[in-house]
């Protein structure tokens, strides 16, 4: 019995490498690159769709897409763990000073949302701020049809989406307390889908029928507003990277993402960049 | 040396080095957190103060020529002295020449001071975030802005005045990392979450193991280690879907997100832990005990009450701490249930972030000093453990000298 164990632990032992190199030769030979992009959420869905088509195109090549946030994902063009990075705020001070290349790939919107049962279906700038700093706490003070306390929403600290929120409606870190904050965008829609009394932001991108989006200063929340300018809560879409340390295939890709048939998957929930 | 000899060395010497390299890779993590997280506490976020210049190619600081191309491709700033009495920067902006005059002293106490801006030469100053000066030029092209960040370092941070027990978390803009509302967010919805969970725990344990028909104790046990199987975010989701809206209609709050799901779930997911555990050390209780307690006419819920507890009772003390433990370290299901809102809450449905979802909610985020602070989170994690598990074990031997 021992022998048989231990021969096949010497087996498994001798076998093992012989395995990984088999793997590695083959792999070697072919054409595959695969392209590690991580980054903002907010930018993910897009970044999917995107790699979805080229992978008809080109199917060598593999884009592997990592939602972790936008931070990470410029700390990780920086660093080098991914060769692209995603992010839906501008560089910061600090940030700025890597030195890393920014291509915004498409602009997009930030609708505040509701529950759909909610009556209120437009707010203004001053509104809104008042909401997120705590001066409205009341339901029955914008709306005549609707009362109960409000639930007020956010994304978490250092969110893309919670930063350029914050900046166009005027707030920088004076949150309410007690304002629930959530992780990522899928996150604050489940909670507003889930809370009749609930007001959060999500990405253009991320609006269906499960929350009802409002209109601000009397623009509707769509890519045709965004475009024109009328909705005023709109941030770019950045990919950053180094450009003279891309591989040739990340750049071909990046060029296909900025040709026109890259750009119609960008119009179809965003604002294209071209 | 005979050959089974050989084979039983071979063995000994590889379960040596398995063993080491576990605990190799334990020393390794805890040394890694530790050297990580003290970094806030001891150092400044920079040596030195950077001058980061944007939409301008080329300038005079303090007499010399800077051509931006020519820095390395990953440090596009200069570093600036810690003292700078009336530093001097010129450029030529829409083919304007202008100066820029400003005075640095890092060892000034209060931050504000620290810069002085003099002369902008018609730049519009501004203060995007806590530690940092921008001075922005109108380009040629509507729209179109240039200008310089001067970001000067943050001193190192205060343990106990600026994170142990200060209020205010604002990583972002101010940059302010006071913890002590997740502190007592993590002890409340642990010391609820205890309080209810132990003692269902421990009857639920008592009863499987003493009184329960056999038929029945199968299907109960099968499914208390189903239990301990599910993978807490279907905790959380079941909380987020179930407990939630339950908590919001009950209470009357704006939103169910808060302490009270927070405990709720956090008993149910101790649950199987504390009577697993209990149940098994009830079981290794010898038979005599229960034999000879009956044989003196004790009824069977004073054996099990008097007699088994007891004797039980270093396992019982263990399942507590594993459970607790549990509760303490639990990250996803908690981040779905209970607002991550950092706050003291002073009402059962107030939302409330936790030790554990703070580091979970904004490692992804994280730059800079904050990325070090959720690291120093991880300490104060680290050690309330420990305290935890030294304070159990001190009553646990508290109790087996007494009886």
């Amino acid at each position: 019995m021992k022998k048989a164990v231990i021969f096949v632990l010497l087996a498994a032992l001798a076998v093992l490498p012989a395995v990984a190199n088999g793997g590695s030769e083959e792999s070697a030979g072919a054409e595959p690159y695969t392209i590690e992009v991580s980054g903002s959420t907010t930018v993910y869905p897009l970044m999917e769709k995107l790699a979805e088509k080229y992978k008809t195109i080109h199917p060598e090549i593999t884009i592997n897409a990592n939602g972790t946030g936008s931070s990470d994902g410029i700390k990780a063009a920086n660093t080098g763990t991914s060769e692209l990075g995603m992010a839906s705020r501008n560089l910061k001070t600090a940030e700025k000073g890597f030195g890393l290349d920014e291509l915004p790939i498409a602009y997009d919107g930030i609708a505040p949302v509701v529950h759909p049962s909610n009556p209120v279906k437009a707010l203004t700038l001053a509104q809104l701020k008042d909401i997120f700093t705590g001066k409205i706490t009341d339901w029955s003070q914008l709306s005549g049809e609707k009362s109960g306390a409000i639930a007020v929403i956010s994304r978490e600290p250092g969110s893309g989406t919670r930063g350029a929120f914050e900046e166009f409606v005027g707030y920088e870190d004076q949150l309410v307390a007690g304002a629930s904050e959530f992780d990522g965008n899928g996150g604050v829609k489940a909670a507003v889908a889930g809370n009749v009394d609930a007001i959060g932001y999500l990405s253009l991108g991320y609006v269906d029928s499960s929350v009802s989006a409002l209109s601000v200063e009397g623009a509707e929340p769509t890519v045709a507003n965004v475009i024109n300018g009328s909705f005023p809560i709109a941030r770019p879409l950045l990919i950053i990277y180094r450009a003279d340390q891309i591989a040739p295939q990340t750049q071909a890709y990046l060029d296909w993402v900025m040709s026109p048939e890259g750009q119609e998957i960008a119009a179809t929930k965003w604002v294209p960049a071209k | 040396m005979g050959r089974k000899q050989v084979i039983d060395k071979i063995f000994k010497n590889f379960f040596l080095a398995v063993s080491f390299a576990s605990v190799l890779a334990l020393i390794a993590i805890i040394v890694f957190v530790f050297a990580q997280g003290a970094i806030p506490f001891f150092t400044w976020t920079a040596k030195s103060t950077h001058l980061i210049p944007y939409g301008i190619d080329e300038f005079k600081l303090n007499g010399e020529t800077v051509r931006i191309a020519d820095l390395p491709s990953n440090a596009k700033y200069i570093e600036l002295e810690r003292q700078c009495d009336g530093c001097d920067i010129e450029f030529r902006n829409k083919g304007e020449a202008v100066t820029l005059t400003f005075k640095i002293d890092l060892d000034e106490d209060i931050v504000a001071d620290r810069v002085k801006i003099i002369e902008t030469g018609g730049g519009e100053v501004d203060y995007p975030e806590e530690f940092v000066y921008e001075v922005s030029y109108k380009g040629a092209i509507a729209g179109q802005k240039s200008g310089f960040f001067i970001a000067i370092p943050q001193g190192p941070t205060k343990f106990f005045k600026e994170f142990l027990f200060a209020k205010d978390w604002h990583p972002v803009y101010k940059k302010q990392y006071g913890i002590l509302t997740m502190v007592i967010a993590t002890l409340l919805s642990t010391f609820g979450a205890v309080i209810i969970g132990v003692p269902l725990g421990l009857l639920t344990a008592v009863y499987l193991a003493e009184f329960v028909p056999k038929g029945l104790g199968k299907y109960v046990r099968a499914g208390v280690d189903l239990l301990a199987g599910i993978p807490s975010v279907v905790y959380g989701f079941f909380g987020l879907m179930m407990v939630v809206p339950l908590v919001k209609n009950m209470s009357g709050a704006p939103a169910g997100n808060g302490l009270l799901a927070a405990i709720f779930i956090l008993a149910v997911m101790m649950l199987p832990t504390v009577i697993s555990i209990t149940e098994t050390s009830l079981r290794a209780v010898p038979r005599a005990y229960r034999e000879g307690s009956l044989a003196l006419g004790a009824t069977k819920m004073q054996t099990s009450w008097k007699v088994v507890f007891p004797a039980a009772k270093s396992g019982i003390m263990a399942s507590i701490i594993l459970g607790t433990s549990r509760a303490v370290g639990e990250t996803m299901a908690v981040i779905m249930v209970a607002g991550n809102s950092p706050q003291i809450p002073t009402k059962l449905s107030d939302g409330i972030r936790t030790l554990t979802a703070t580091i979970a909610l904004e490692m992804g985020y994280a730059q800079g000093r904050q990325n070090h602070i959720l690291f120093s989170v991880g300490i104060v994690l680290f050690i309330m453990i420990l305290i935890l598990n030294s304070v159990i074990l001190v009553l646990k031997k508290h109790m087996t000298e007494e009886s």
